[in-house]
């Protein structure tokens, strides 16, 4: 299988201080990967990074065998905290605003999305809710036909039936071929959905593996991810 | 990829919504200071004056031709306070991670962000001036005024036109050039901001921006005082120069900001973190 | 339905299918549900039901038809010896559970009448 994403010798500063240090990381198309550290490892700066939205690194960042930003920006789609419109946006101006600005943009798609996650086009951005907004996100993620999809921590304050859809949504519509890197600081809800795993700590890829291989040492993912902290506890 | 027309067109929309509530305030300002002016006058309110003839019209004419002239009178500062905040703007989208997502290469983004900011400029100016024209369009049923501006129209001459275009470029030239200017600002700020071993705070981000603020006046005098025999050229007082000199210095200047702008943005300048 | 996150996802499903098959919810020759259904379902990653549904294909439980989909095989043979290695499976633990309360085997079986009288009344 071909790889779709392939870091090397990623090291990024930022203030002077470093941020990711030697970051080595390929992953391969078709599967889905959990990001998996703590809040601050630079779990969201190594996914700006490949977005191309974090500048001034060393190294290099390949998506789909591009090293060049916009090009690689037209690779993948990442989940967007939606910062660039005013709150008195409409969903319906925000989802125009996509499809006219990606090509890969697919409204068929994102109405079906739209309507499994029983959102109201009508509705003006500040009317959300923390769970609302953050499905608003992945159906516009998601409605592009990229083949690298960045989700940064998705889960982040919703609930528990809002966390169901959007799992959900992720099996529905994930095409064979795309890559789905999902960053979370804590693995139990999605661990079911994952192929791979891999751990930021220490300001860099401490290691990646496949969610079957730690599973056949009879470790669940969530004590393999805590095997990673045991130290610091018993400091 | 998005290609530089869908992202200007996307830009165009998003900055003359600006555009159409400046208008409208304007136009309402206008409507009320007009009246205020109606009523103050005392009466003498169905006279005008035109080449020393007094002409009686109706009120209704002398209501649009004042409202006119109060709109043009306005623009200036409707159109400065534009200036202000789609300079805001355009630094605001620079800095949006929901922009900066978009498949294009930064020069063109920086480009477009420009042009659209212009261009939204230049949609607010016509609108102001279809206004004002709309409103004096009823003054020029009277004869003896259509008679005096026909008169006026028939001086100009050739040399006049060319003056006329000079400026129209100049005026844009400048636009750009406080647009890429304001984006200096703020670009090469941030870069510093983003590279020294302190974590940005307000008052770091004041200090550097004052200084870089001098530097650019700095550099800003020295590009005027090369242009000030140039430019007055361009508006025919001097006959030593020609305008054409200014419009090089200018769009050389245009350039030059620009170039550094691309580089900055490409290599430095992130999308703010949401 | 609840995986044990401490073995592989997929043996799981093949667990849990077999399991249907042998409860006759599933019959011989009918089509399982799609790969994206059944990821649903069970709250899982297409890639694994794949897996899953690859690992029972060479065990010959599922046969695939082109296009169509994978079905529960017609070897009536095969099907009844699947069902009795699932409740050997479970005698097995029955037996191994009973043993550690200190029971012994030849006490096992008037146990279980024991219980079962007890039960039905």
């Amino acid at each position: 299988m071909k790889d779709i994403l392939i870091i090397k010798d990623l090291n990024y500063k930022k203030n002077q201080k470093t941020i990711l240090n030697d970051v080595n990381l390929n992953l391969s198309s078709g599967k889905i990967v959990a990001l998996l550290g703590e809040n601050g490892a630079g779990k969201t700066t190594l996914m700006r990074l490949i977005a191309g939205v974090a500048k001034n690194y060393k190294g290099s960042i390949q998506v789909d065998g591009f090293i060049n930003e916009a090009q690689r920006k037209a690779k993948l789609s990442f989940t967007d905290g939606l910062t660039g419109f005013s709150d008195s946006s409409k969903l319906k101006e925000i989802e125009k605003f996509y499809a006219t600005i990606f090509d890969d943009f697919d409204e068929n798609e994102f109405e079906e999305i739209r309507k499994f996650m029983k959102l109201d086009l009508e509705m003006k951005l500040s009317q959300l809710s923390r769970g609302m907004r953050e499905k608003l996100i992945i159906a516009l993620t998601f409605a592009r036909k990229a083949d690298l999809y960045l989700l940064d921590e998705p889960f982040g304050g919703i609930d528990a039936m809002a966390r169901k859809k959007i799992i959900n949504s992720i099996i529905l519509w994930k095409d064979e071929k795309s890559t789905i890197l999902i960053s979370d600081h804590f693995v139990n809800e999605i661990a079911a959905l994952l192929d791979e795993v891999v751990i930021v700590k220490d300001n860099t890829v401490l290691e990646h593996k496949s969610a079957d291989d730690i599973r056949q040492t009879h470790k669940s993912i969530e004590e393999y991810y805590e095997s990673f902290y045991e130290d610091e506890d018993d400091e | 990829m998005t290609s530089f027309n869908t992202l200007f067109n996307r830009m165009f929309q998003q900055k003359s919504k600006t555009v159409y509530l400046i208008y409208l305030i304007q136009l309402f300002a206008s409507f009320c200071l007009t009246i205020l002016l109606l009523i103050n006058s005392n009466g003498h309110t169905d006279q005008i004056v035109v080449n020393n003839h007094h002409e009686s019209v109706n009120i209704f004419i002398v209501f649009m031709v004042v409202f006119a002239g109060i709109m043009f009178a306005t623009s200036f500062l409707a159109n400065f306070v534009y200036w202000i905040i789609s300079a805001v703007k355009n630094e605001k989208i620079v800095r949006s991670q929901t922009w900066r997502l978009i498949p294009i290469d930064d020069t063109k983004f920086l480009l477009s962000n420009f042009t659209s900011a212009f261009l939204t400029y230049v949609w607010l100016c016509i609108l102001e001036f279809l206004t004002a024209l709309l409103a004096s369009l009823p003054i020029l049923c009277n004869g003896t005024v259509r008679d005096s501006i026909f008169a006026t129209r028939h001086q100009l001459t050739a040399d006049n036109w060319k003056q006329l275009l000079g400026i129209l470029i100049l005026t844009f030239l400048f636009a750009y050039a406080w647009y890429s200017v304001i984006s200096l600002l703020n670009l090469s700020s941030r870069s510093i901001i983003d590279f020294l071993p302190i974590k940005s705070s307000k008052i770091v981000t004041f200090i550097i921006r004052v200084i870089i603020i001098f530097i650019i006046l700095w550099l800003l005098f020295i590009v005027t005082s090369n242009l000030s025999q140039a430019i007055p050229a361009a508006f025919g007082i001097q006959n030593t120069n020609s305008p054409n000199d200014a419009i090089v210095l200018f769009l050389a200047f245009d350039i030059i900001i620009s170039l550094i702008d691309a580089f900055l943005l490409s290599k430095f300048v992130e999308a703010k973190q949401n | 339905m609840e995986f044990k996150d401490n073995i592989p996802i997929y043996l799981q499903i093949e667990q849990y299918l077999y399991r249907e098959i042998a409860m006759g919810k599933l019959k011989a020759g009918e089509k399982i549900p799609s790969v994206r259904k059944l990821a649903l379902e069970l709250t899982v990653n297409v890639n694994t039901v794949q897996r899953a549904l690859q690992q029972m294909n060479n065990q010959g439980i599922l046969y695939t038809k082109r296009g169509e989909g994978n079905f529960v095989t017609e070897d009536t043979e095969l099907l009844a010896q699947t069902k009795k290695t699932l409740i050997d499976d479970e005698l097995e633990s029955f037996v191994q559970n009973m043993t550690r309360l200190g029971l012994k085997e030849n006490e096992l079986i008037s146990a279980l009448e024991d219980y079962l009288r007890g039960r039905d009344k």
